[in-house]
């Protein structure tokens, strides 16, 4: 049997009511939260902003308050770290409005909007957490190195203790430690979230493309 | 809920074309509870594009256009199949002669297990689309529809020939 011989009672067949209507009222329906793709990214992206704005805040508070000029320095660099990623936010969540709007385009536009949104996030998440790295790293060093405080303190109970080579090794083997935990956390994290997503996507592109 | 007037010319125009979510619900989803979701959210995206269907096209082509996309990017897990919607099913269509029934069923099924991509083709050439309109909403090139189509219609013979061996 071919297709073209039942075309007409499959079609009938399509066109059946899929739900009760009186139970799923249209106005209803226009009310409900979405439970899209879209509406995952736009989830993850408000509560990044809110807790952006928590630690800008907090940090901004104590930078002010603090007595300790490196730790200033070291929470001020945190708020500028924070100001960008809200630019960069805000930046992506304008296009997320202007690609939830355009639901009627054709499929192929869709599928890549769609693809070029969330890889972008995805991107932009990964980026602004290695950043933070390497800050983290530079300035908590700097900080104990330079605090007078730290110093006197390290110098009376542990100076002559510790081998230098020991304390350098310890170093280097806490700061790969910690690269590394926060860049396969951070994939696996955002693999976690997103990757499944994306891979359908880049999975449909393909079929629809492919001769 | 009060609403004003642009919800309610959209839930009118919604409304006279109903049948084409139910198509894209029926064709995308097995379980009833699967379809509500999917209704929800093609209704939900259909209003949330609204503001910008400005015209150029009929609303039925737009309509169809929110529908698949949204239906093709629904990543969201689905139930488990329940036995009792089959019996429903197969009471629906009861009219069409035995023989005809179970050729039916069997067509069904392959094109329930066709590809997200593939059973929208199959959709829109159910309704009689020419392919430079399929092309359209999909974008591609009609020559890539004939081939697609031509395609599926193999996969659907051979599936639907698989199923009546097997059973």
């Amino acid at each position: 049997m071919e297709l073209d011989d039942i075309k007409h009672q499959i079609k009938k067949e399509l066109e059946q009511p899929s739900t009760n209507l009186e139970k799923l009222a249209f106005e209803k329906a226009l009310h409900t939260p979405t439970k899209s793709i879209l509406g995952k990214i736009k989830k993850s992206m408000i509560l990044e902003f809110i807790l952006n704005i928590i630690c800008i805040g907090g940090f901004a508070y104590f930078a002010y308050t603090t007595d300790h000029k490196g730790l200033a320095i070291y929470l001020w660099t945190f708020v500028g770290v924070g100001i960008v990623f809200l630019f960069i936010l805000s930046k992506l969540y304008q296009q997320l409005l202007e690609v939830e709007q355009t639901s009627g385009s054709i499929l192929k536009t869709r599928l890549e909007q769609l693809y070029t949104l969330l890889r972008k996030f995805v991107k932009h998440y990964f980026q602004i957490t290695m950043a933070l790295i390497p800050i983290c790293l530079i300035y908590s060093f700097a900080l104990g190195y330079y605090d007078e405080q730290y110093q006197s303190s390290t110098n009376s109970t542990t100076g002559d203790s510790i081998e230098p080579y020991i304390v350098i090794a310890l170093t280097l083997a806490y700061i790969i430690g910690f690269t590394l935990f926060i860049y396969y956390f951070t994939k696996w994290y955002l693999r976690k979230l997103y990757g499944k997503h994306l891979d359908n996507l880049q999975h449909l592109l393909d079929e629809l493309t492919d001769n | 809920m009060k609403m004003d007037s642009t919800e309610q010319q959209f839930i009118q125009l919604l409304g006279e074309h109903q049948k084409i979510i139910h198509k894209v619900c029926n064709l995308y989803m097995n379980h009833p509870l699967d379809k509500e979701d999917l209704f929800q959210e093609i209704t939900l995206q259909a209003w949330k594009g609204y503001a910008q269907f400005k015209g150029q096209s009929k609303f039925s082509t737009w309509l169809y256009r929110v529908a698949l996309n949204t239906a093709i990017t629904y990543f969201k897990k689905e139930r488990k199949q329940i036995q009792q919607v089959d019996e429903t099913w197969a009471g629906e269509i009861a009219d069409y002669g035995k023989e005809d029934n179970e050729q039916f069923n069997l067509m069904y099924k392959a094109i329930s297990e066709l590809s997200k991509i593939d059973k929208a083709i199959v959709m829109l050439y159910l309704d009689d689309l020419p392919y430079q309109e399929i092309s359209e909403m999909l974008g591609i090139s009609p020559n890539h529809v004939a081939v697609k189509m031509n395609r599926i219609k193999i996969k659907l013979k051979e599936s639907a020939l698989k199923y009546s061996s097997s059973l």
